[in-house]
């Protein structure tokens, strides 16, 4: 199975690149987790394709938003703390 | 009788048939693994757009579907661009549809079991078209509970079948050039594979030149069976020919003494008056003779060509015999001519081709009246006069086989009989004819010097 990973922000175009080199600076700060380790945590427990990734910066706060899709069709939003990669929500169709 | 098919032809058809059909059908396999390999990265290719569809799907409050946004590749926004999706929500029957689909929509087979997994199928498209479908169901959380919604995407095979017919067109110049090569292998293959064929030939050659009783040499493995039965049947022949010779050698020699006897007593007879009896007995006398004479000159020239170690040169003997007759009274008023213009060198013992010029030369002397020629060509000797010639009832019986030796008794004019024994022995040909104008020409054909 191929693994499409879409990343694209809720943020407008403009306040994207400035938002990424934030979550850098934070990522060698140790501040946040790296994506690569988080989707990893979220594989653990939710197996399946990542088929989405986004991301919602507040006041230093990095919350992730993954969907996932498992082998059986199941569709899954997971939102994901970058701090420590705990799972804050499952399925809350919240459109922020 | 017609030959049957050489075997360059035959392997050359065999080649001719098997390379092009071997050729075809790979290329049919290469063509159909080529298409196969593009389908595989089309479908690919739809299932990622598949899962972003998925990404982006989203529930209004209502927990209905909201459209989603347009996706990247502009031939899904144009009418009828090759590349489709469609979102279906069974609960609803509410479906949103890629622009390109335009006044169309996919419909999936009815036996799609709602498993979660994508599922492949064909269906007609636009224009004509054929399409591929993925489609997959997936279970996305609303306020009611989960819901199930359809996502197809599809993609037409023209951009396949395109690339596929290009794909074969661009081998063909390949497997073309394969082909003559292969079919040029095999040839190059059988020419060399057959070339032992051609030393067989000329072991065989030099038996029949006397130049080996035995059929030897580098021949491969193949051939060991044809060696040791040609070698048999050579033995055979062999001891049987010199079996039958010594028994006539043996009787020509037994019969000489009994004939001088006949002779004497011929003689006696006419002594006592017996003149017509007497001259009866010595023609007889004299015609078996010649039979013995003949006999015991053949078993000579036979055992000259079995122990024969060299081959003769016929423009050295031709040079010796002519400053010979030249000496002559006869041959000093002759004109000579002696056209020799290529090597000569023939498989004959050097003493029986002596014997055969000199008889033709000495012949073409006694009967010419101004002038001898002497040629070399071609695998050709020919000795002419300008003489009277013969008559051409008698040529005939001159040259025949086996002619009886009575008809050949001395003073006929043409001593021919050596010539004859000679010819025969060696497989020469011998052929006499009156020239245009007058004379007699006689030719030797020493067929292996060709």
């Amino acid at each position: 199975m191929s693994l499409v990973s879409a990343l694209l922000f809720t943020a407008p175009a403009a306040g994207l690149a400035r938002d990424l080199d934030k979550l850098r600076d934070a990522v060698k700060r140790g501040d946040v987790l790296p994506l690569s380790v988080l989707q990893e945590k979220l594989r653990a427990s939710y197996p399946g394709d990542i088929i989405r990734v986004e991301l919602d910066e507040d006041d230093d706060r990095f919350i992730y938003e993954f969907k996932v899709l498992q082998a059986n069709g199941r569709l899954y939003e997971i939102e994901m703390d970058a701090r420590d990669g705990r799972i804050l929500d499952v399925d809350d169709d919240d459109d922020d | 009788m017609k030959r049957p098919l050489s075997i360059r032809v035959r392997f050359l058809l065999v080649s001719l048939v098997a390379v092009p059909s071997a050729l075809a059908l790979a290329a049919l396999f290469m063509t159909s693994m080529f298409s196969a390999s593009l389908e595989r990265r089309l479908e690919e290719e739809l299932k990622g757009h598949i899962n972003t569809i998925a990404g982006s799907i989203r529930l209004g409050i209502d927990g209905k579907i909201e459209h989603p946004f347009s996706l990247m590749d502009r031939r899904f926004a144009q009418a009828y661009g090759g590349l489709y999706w469609q979102i279906g929500d069974a609960a609803t029957s509410a479906q949103f549809r890629s622009e390109s689909l335009w006044d169309t929509s996919l419909s999936s087979p009815d036996d799609l079991p709602d498993d979660g997994a994508v599922h492949r199928y064909e269906a007609d498209g636009p224009e004509g078209t054929r399409l591929i479908v993925l489609e997959r169901q997936i279970m996305v959380s609303a306020p009611a509970g989960l819901k199930p919604v359809q996502i197809s995407v599809a993609s037409d095979t023209r951009a396949l079948d395109e690339a596929s017919r290009g794909f074969a067109l661009d081998i063909l110049p390949y497997l073309a050039g394969l082909a003559a090569f292969l079919i040029g292998a095999s040839l190059v293959q059988v020419i060399f594979g057959l070339k032992p064929l051609a030393d067989l030939t000329k072991g065989l050659d030099r038996i029949r030149e006397r130049r080996s009783g035995r059929l030897e040499g580098a021949l491969p493995a193949e051939f060991v069976p044809v060696e040791a039965a040609v070698n048999r049947l050579l033995e055979s022949q062999a001891q049987s020919l010199a079996r039958a010779r010594a028994r006539a050698g043996d009787l020509a020699h037994g019969l000489k003494t009994p004939l001088t006897v006949l002779s004497n007593d011929a003689l006696t007879l006419r002594e006592r008056g017996e003149g017509e009896i007497a001259d009866e007995i010595e023609h007889l006398v004299q015609m078996m003779r010649g039979h013995v004479e003949h006999e015991l000159a053949r078993s000579r020239i036979v055992a000259n060509a079995d122990m024969r170690q060299t081959d003769a040169d016929i423009e050295k003997i031709v040079g010796q015999v002519v400053k010979t007759l030249q000496r002559t009274p006869k041959g000093e008023a002759l004109q000579w001519t002696v056209e020799i213009g290529e090597p000569s060198h023939v498989p004959l013992d050097a003493h029986d081709l002596r014997e055969l010029i000199g008889n033709l030369t000495e012949n073409a002397v006694k009967w010419a009246s101004g002038e001898v020629c002497i040629g070399w060509k071609q695998g050709r000797l020919v000795v002419a006069d300008d003489g009277p010639g013969v008559d051409p009832d008698k040529i005939r019986s001159m040259t025949e086989r086996g002619v009886r030796l009575d008809s050949q008794t001395p003073g006929t004019g043409f001593g021919l009989s050596i010539v004859k024994e000679i010819c025969e022995v060696y497989g020469l040909t011998l052929s006499i004819e009156n020239r245009q104008g007058s004379g007699l020409m006689v030719s030797v054909g020493f067929g292996a010097a060709e």
